[in-house]
C-alpha cells in the first residue's frame, strides 16, 4: 500500500515537475516568435548573372556585406571570377552586363584594368579575378579612405585655418547594414555620436574670421530643439523636411543646422543644446543628444 | 564528378569499416541476444577503427591522406570479415523480434515518437552538412590542428601553435573530423562524428534500459527522450567532444555491467575500447574511467567474487585485463604518450606561461598534489549546491552549454531525472537497488558528478556532466519498469504524453542555428557551397565583430593570412590564449595560417596600439604573406607601420611582398 502510494507520488510530482520546468521558461517560448520572425525578414541570397553579350558566363549568390561606402547607401561586394572569365569579361566590357533579379548594370572599369565595378541601387559589386589580391584590396581601401571624410571644408585654405575638436564626440561608427546583428548598429551611417544634453565643440581658428558651419545630423528626437552658445552670431536650422529613420534601434530624425560663427585667433568654444537626449548610443555610456554625420565649413561669403 | 567519385570512395570505405565492425561485434559477442548491445558495440568499434587507422598513419607512418586511410581501412575491414564469423540466426531472431514490437505493437505513442526522432535526425543531419562549425573552442582548437594535420599530411607531435591547449589536449574528436574531412577535402562533414555519437546514444540507453529489464517498447521510447536532451540536440550539431566523452562513457560502463551479469569476457575489451575512446577525448576523462572502474570493481567483489578468488577464473580475468589494457592504450594512449614524451608529464602544455612548440614550459612541481586539492575545494561544492536547481530548471539566463541560458538537461532531466537522482542515493543503502545492473551506471555517474562538482564551476560546465541526465533518465524508467508502473494504464498515458511534451518542447527551442545572424539565415542557407563558411555565418555574442571576415572567401585560397595572438586582454572578452583560427580557412583547408605570438613581432600599448618590430617584415617576407589580420578574437589591436596599409579595421595588407 506505502509502495503504491509512493509511487502514484513520484508519477504526480514528475509530472509537476515538468510543468514548473515550463512556467519557468515560458519566455523562451517567446524569444522563438522573435527568432522566426527575424528569419523570416531575410532573404535568399540573389543570384547575379555575369552576361557577356547574351551569353551568362558567370554566376554568383551575392550575400549581404558588412562593408558599406561613404554614404551607407551602398555595400561594397566582391565578385571573384575565374581568371579566363575576368580576362574574357574586360574584353568585351561594352557589351557586359551584371544581371541581378530584373535589374541589369552595365560594367566600368578601373583606371589599370585590374577590376570593373557594377554599381546598382544599393550595391557597388568589384569584380576581379580570383587569383589576385591586390585588384580587391585596393577596391575596399579606396572605399574604405572615403570614410574619413567627416569635416568638409569649402577650400583647403578655410580648412588650413581651423581644427575643430569636440571633448564631447563619440568615436567613429558606421555605416552598418541594416541588417547588421547588433540592433544598436543596424542602419546606422558613418558619424559619432554627440553627448546630451549638451555638446562643446573646440575651434581653434589662427585668425579673426567669420565662417558658416553646418552640422548634419540625426536628432533623437522628431521634437528636438537645438540651440547654440559661445562664438555664435546667428543659427539657423535650414527648412527642407526632415526624414524619420530607424538606425541604431531608435527612431531618429534627420536635420541640417546651420550657425554664423564670429572666430577670434584662438580657442573658440561653440556649446550646441539639446532640448532632449537619450540613454547612449551604440557604443559609450553618456547620454546622447545627437548622432552627427557630417561637419560643413564655408566662408562668410561662400554660402 | 570529382565529388561523385569521393563519395563513392566515402561510401565503399565507411560501409567497409561498419559491415566489418558489425562482424566483428557478433564475433566477439557470439550468443548474446541484445541488438542493441550489438549495434553499440558496432558504433564502438568503428569509432575506434577509425580513431587508429588515422593515428597509425599520421602519427606511426607519417603519411596521411585520403588513399592510405582508405587502402589501410578497406584492408583491416577485409581481414575482419574474413577471419571472422557470425551467427545470422540470433541476429535475424533478435531485430525480428524488435522489429515487431515496433511496427505491429498498436502503440501510437511509439509511432508517433519514432516519428519525431526521424524528423529531428534529418533536421539534424541537415544543420551538420548545410551549416558550418560555429563555436568558440572549434575555432580554437578543436578544427585547426586537423588543417594542419592535412597541410602537413602527417600528425605531428608538436603543433607550431601559441595556442597552448592544442599541445596538451588529446584531440580524438580531431581525429573523427579529420576522417570525415579527407573523403572529399571538404568540411561539410566534419561536425558528424559529433552527431554520430549522438545517435549512438539511442542504442547505448535502450541496451542500458533493456539489460535491466525494460521492455523493447519503453526502451525506445525513453531513448529516444534521451537523445532530445537539449545537451544532446545542441552539441550533436558542433565539432567539440563532449557527447563522444559521455557516451563513450556511458557504453564502457554498459560493457562492464554486462559483464558482471554474463561473465563474457570479449565485454572486457570492448569496455576498454570504449574507454580508449573517451581518453582520447578529454585530459580530464581519466577521471571519469578511474571513477567507473573503481565502483565496477567493488561490484564485482560483491557479485561475482568467485572471479577474483579461484585461481582459474582469475588468470583467464587477468588475461582478459591486460588484453583490454592494450585495447584502451593502443586507441586511447597515443595522446597522453606523447604528453609524456615531449613535455615530461601527462598533460602536455596545459597550465603553461608560454609553450611555443614545447618551448618555455613553466614549472611542474607539484602537480598531482595540485590536482588532488582540488577535489577539497568546499567552497566550489556549495556553489555547485546552490546552483544546482537554477540550473536545472534553466531559470537563471547565465547558463551556457553551447547555447546561451541554457544549462541543457532540459525539461525531460526536470521532469524524470530529479526524482531518478534521489533514487539513485538510496540506491547506495538498498541491498535491492545494488542488485540492478544499472546500478554500475547510475552510481558511477552520481558520484562522478559529486567529485566534479569540486573541481568544476563555470556558466557552461554542465555540458562535461551531461552524462548525468543521459543515465538517470534510463535509470529513471529502469524504476517505473520496476516497480510495474509503467503497466498501468494512468501512468503508461501520462509517460507517455510527458516524454511526448519533453520532445516537442526540446526540438522547438532548440530549432533555431545558435550564434548567427537570423536576418540573415535565410541569405546564408541560399549561398554558394564555397561561401558558406565559419566566417560568412558566425555573430559570437552582443559585440562588434570585424567587418573584414565576411570578404575572406572571396580572397584567393593561395593567399596565407598570418593573425596575431597573446595572453594578454586588450579587450573585455579576451580569453588566454584563444584564437579564432578557422575563421580563416576556406572550406577544402587550403590557405596557410600563420599565428603569430605578440610579444616576438610587434610593440603594443595597453590600450591595443602597436607597432612592429623588424621581426615581423622578415617573418612576412619570408613566408610570402601579404594578408595580416590583427584580431585574436573579435576586436582588433591598431596597428602603425608605413609597410602596413589597413584596408578594413583589423586587416592590413603587408606592402613588402609587392
Amino acid at each position: 500500500m506505502v509502495r503504491k502510494l509512493i509511487s502514484s507520488l513520484a508519477m504526480v510530482s514528475a509530472g509537476l515537475l515538468l510543468i514548473t520546468y515550463m512556467i519557468l521558461n515560458g519566455e523562451k517560448l517567446t524569444a522563438l516568435s522573435t527568432q522566426w520572425t527575424d528569419y523570416n525578414s531575410g532573404t535568399a541570397a540573389p543570384i547575379a548573372s555575369l552576361k557577356l553579350s547574351e551569353d551568362i558566363v558567370y554566376q554568383y549568390r551575392l550575400k549581404t556585406s558588412d562593408i558599406l561606402d561613404a554614404t551607407g547607401k551602398y555595400q561594397i561586394n566582391i565578385l571573384p571570377l575565374p581568371e579566363d572569365v575576368f580576362a574574357k569579361t574586360l574584353k568585351a566590357m561594352k557589351t557586359s552586363q551584371l544581371v541581378i533579379g530584373k535589374q541589369a548594370t552595365p560594367l566600368s572599369g578601373s583606371t589599370d584594368e585590374s577590376a570593373l565595378l557594377a554599381m546598382t541601387n544599393d550595391r557597388k559589386i568589384y569584380l576581379v579575378a580570383d587569383n589576385m589580391l591586390k585588384p580587391m584590396m585596393t577596391a575596399i581601401w579606396n572605399e574604405q579612405q572615403r570614410l574619413n571624410r567627416f569635416i568638409y571644408c569649402a577650400n583647403q585654405e578655410l580648412c588650413q585655418s581651423l581644427r575643430i575638436s569636440s571633448p564631447d564626440f563619440g568615436p567613429f561608427e558606421g555605416p552598418f547594414s541594416k541588417s547588421d546583428f547588433i540592433v544598436g548598429r543596424r542602419g546606422l551611417p558613418r558619424g559619432r555620436w554627440a553627448r546630451g544634453p549638451v555638446t562643446r565643440l573646440d575651434i581653434q581658428s589662427s585668425k579673426k574670421q567669420e565662417v558658416w558651419l553646418q552640422l548634419n545630423l540625426l536628432a533623437v528626437h522628431r521634437d528636438q530643439k537645438i540651440s547654440f552658445r559661445g562664438a555664435v552670431s546667428q543659427a539657423q536650422q535650414t527648412d527642407q523636411p526632415s526624414e524619420t529613420v530607424m538606425a541604431a534601434g531608435k527612431s531618429l530624425t534627420s536635420a541640417v543646422h546651420i550657425v554664423l560663427l564670429n572666430l577670434e585667433p584662438g580657442t573658440n568654444t561653440l556649446e550646441i543644446s539639446f532640448s532632449i537626449w537619450d540613454k547612449p548610443g551604440s557604443s559609450g555610456k553618456n547620454p546622447v543628444g545627437a548622432y552627427i554625420t557630417a561637419i560643413g565649413i564655408y566662408g562668410y561669403k561662400q554660402r | 564528378m570529382t565529388f561523385l567519385l569521393n563519395g563513392l570512395v566515402f561510401l565503399l570505405v565507411n560501409t567497409a569499416v561498419a559491415l566489418s565492425c558489425w562482424r566483428l561485434s557478433n564475433h566477439l559477442l557470439k550468443d548474446h541476444l541484445s541488438l542493441s548491445l550489438r549495434v553499440v558495440a558496432t558504433c564502438i568499434l568503428s569509432f575506434a577503427h577509425a580513431t587508429v587507422v588515422v593515428l597509425l598513419l599520421g602519427v606511426v607512418f607519417r603519411y596521411l591522406n585520403v588513399w592510405s586511410v582508405s587502402l589501410l581501412s578497406l584492408l583491416a575491414s577485409l581481414a575482419i570479415l574474413v577471419f571472422c564469423s557470425m551467427r545470422q540466426q540470433q541476429v535475424l531472431q533478435s531485430s525480428r523480434q524488435t522489429l515487431s514490437v515496433l511496427f505491429f505493437g498498436r502503440d501510437y505513442f511509439l509511432y508517433l515518437i519514432s516519428a519525431l526522432f526521424l524528423l529531428q535526425v534529418i533536421l539534424l543531419l541537415l544543420k551538420v552538412t548545410w551549416l558550418p562549425a560555429h563555436i568558440w573552442d572549434v575555432f580554437v582548437y578543436h578544427l585547426p590542428p586537423a588543417v594542419e594535420w592535412y597541410q602537413q599530411g602527417f600528425i605531428p607531435a608538436v603543433l607550431e601553435t601559441p595556442v597552448n591547449r592544442i599541445n596538451g589536449a588529446p584531440l580524438g574528436m580531431t581525429v573523427l573530423a579529420y576522417w570525415f574531412f579527407i573523403f572529399f577535402r571538404d568540411d561539410f562533414l566534419v561536425e558528424l562524428p559529433m552527431l554520430l555519437w549522438a545517435l549512438t546514444l539511442v542504442p547505448v540507453s535502450i541496451a542500458v534500459m533493456r539489460q535491466s529489464g525494460v521492455s523493447r517498447a519503453w526502451s525506445l521510447k525513453f531513448a529516444v527522450v534521451i537523445f532530445f536532451i537539449p545537451i544532446v540536440l545542441m552539441q550533436a550539431v558542433t565539432s567539440k567532444d563532449h557527447l563522444g566523452l559521455n557516451v563513450g562513457l556511458i557504453a564502457g560502463l554498459l560493457f562492464l555491467a554486462e559483464f558482471i551479469k554474463t561473465r563474457r569476457y570479449p565485454l572486457l575489451p570492448l569496455a576498454a575500447i570504449s574507454f580508449g575512446l573517451v581518453m582520447g577525448y578529454k585530459i580530464a576523462a581519466p577521471i571519469h574511467i578511474v571513477t567507473g572502474i573503481a565502483v565496477f570493481t567493488a561490484l564485482l567483489w560483491s557479485r561475482q567474487r568467485t572471479l577474483l578468488t579461484t585461481g582459474q577464473h582469475r588468470q583467464v580475468l587477468y588475461k582478459a585485463t591486460a588484453l583490454s589494457a592494450i585495447c584502451l592504450l593502443v586507441v586511447g594512449g597515443y595522446w597522453y604518450l606523447r604528453n609524456l614524451m615531449v613535455y615530461g608529464r601527462l598533460h602536455g602544455a596545459y597550465d603553461t606561461e608560454l609553450s611555443e612548440a614545447g618551448m618555455n614550459l613553466g614549472g611542474d612541481s607539484g602537480a598531482v598534489a595540485t590536482a588532488l586539492s582540488k577535489f577539497k575545494n568546499l567552497e566550489m561544492l556549495q556553489s555547485n549546491v546552490v546552483e544546482f536547481f537554477p540550473r536545472i530548471f534553466d531559470y537563471q539566463n547565465v547558463y551556457g552549454a553551447d547555447l546561451v541560458f541554457i544549462s541543457g538537461y532540459g525539461p525531460q532531466f526536470a521532469a524524470f531525472g530529479l526524482l531518478a537522482l534521489i533514487v539513485a542515493l538510496y540506491a547506495f543503502f538498498n541491498p535491492r537497488l545494488r542488485q540492478q545492473p544499472i546500478f554500475l551506471l547510475s552510481s558511477t555517474v552520481t558520484l562522478l558528478f559529486i567529485a566534479l562538482m569540486f573541481v568544476n564551476l563555470n556558466a557552461n560546465s554542465y555540458r562535461i556532466l551531461s552524462f548525468l541526465p543521459m543515465v538517470l533518465i534510463a535509470y529513471a524508467a529502469v524504476q517505473l519498469n520496476d516497480y510495474q508502473l509503467l503497466d498501468k494504464s494512468w501512468v503508461k498515458g501520462l509517460t507517455n504524453s510527458m516524454i511526448v511534451l519533453c520532445i516537442v518542447w526540446s526540438s522547438v527551442t532548440l530549432l533555431a542555428p545558435q550564434y548567427t545572424n537570423l536576418l540573415r539565415l535565410k541569405e546564408f542557407i541560399s549561398l554558394d557551397h564555397s561561401s558558406r563558411t565559419s566566417a560568412n555565418f558566425t555573430s559570437w555574442f552582443v559585440r562588434p565583430r570585424p567587418s573584414f571576415y565576411r570578404i575572406l572567401d572571396a580572397v584567393p585560397v593561395t593567399e596565407p593570412i598570418a593573425h596575431v595572438t597573446y595572453r594578454k586582454s586588450y579587450f573585455a572578452g579576451e580569453v588566454g590564449d584563444d584564437a579564432w583560427t578557422y575563421l580563416y580557412m576556406d572550406r577544402n583547408w587550403q590557405r596557410k595560417i600563420h599565428g603569430l605570438y605578440l610579444s616576438r613581432y610587434f610593440d603594443c600599448q595597453d590600450n591595443g596600439a602597436c607597432t612592429i618590430k623588424p621581426t615581423l617584415t622578415t617573418f612576412l617576407k619570408q613566408n610570402n604573406v601579404s594578408l595580416l589580420s590583427s584580431c585574436k578574437i573579435n576586436q582588433c589591436l591598431n596597428i602603425k607601420d608605413p609597410s602596413l596599409i589597413e584596408i578594413l579595421p583589423g586587416l592590413y595588407f603587408f606592402l613588402g611582398n609587392r
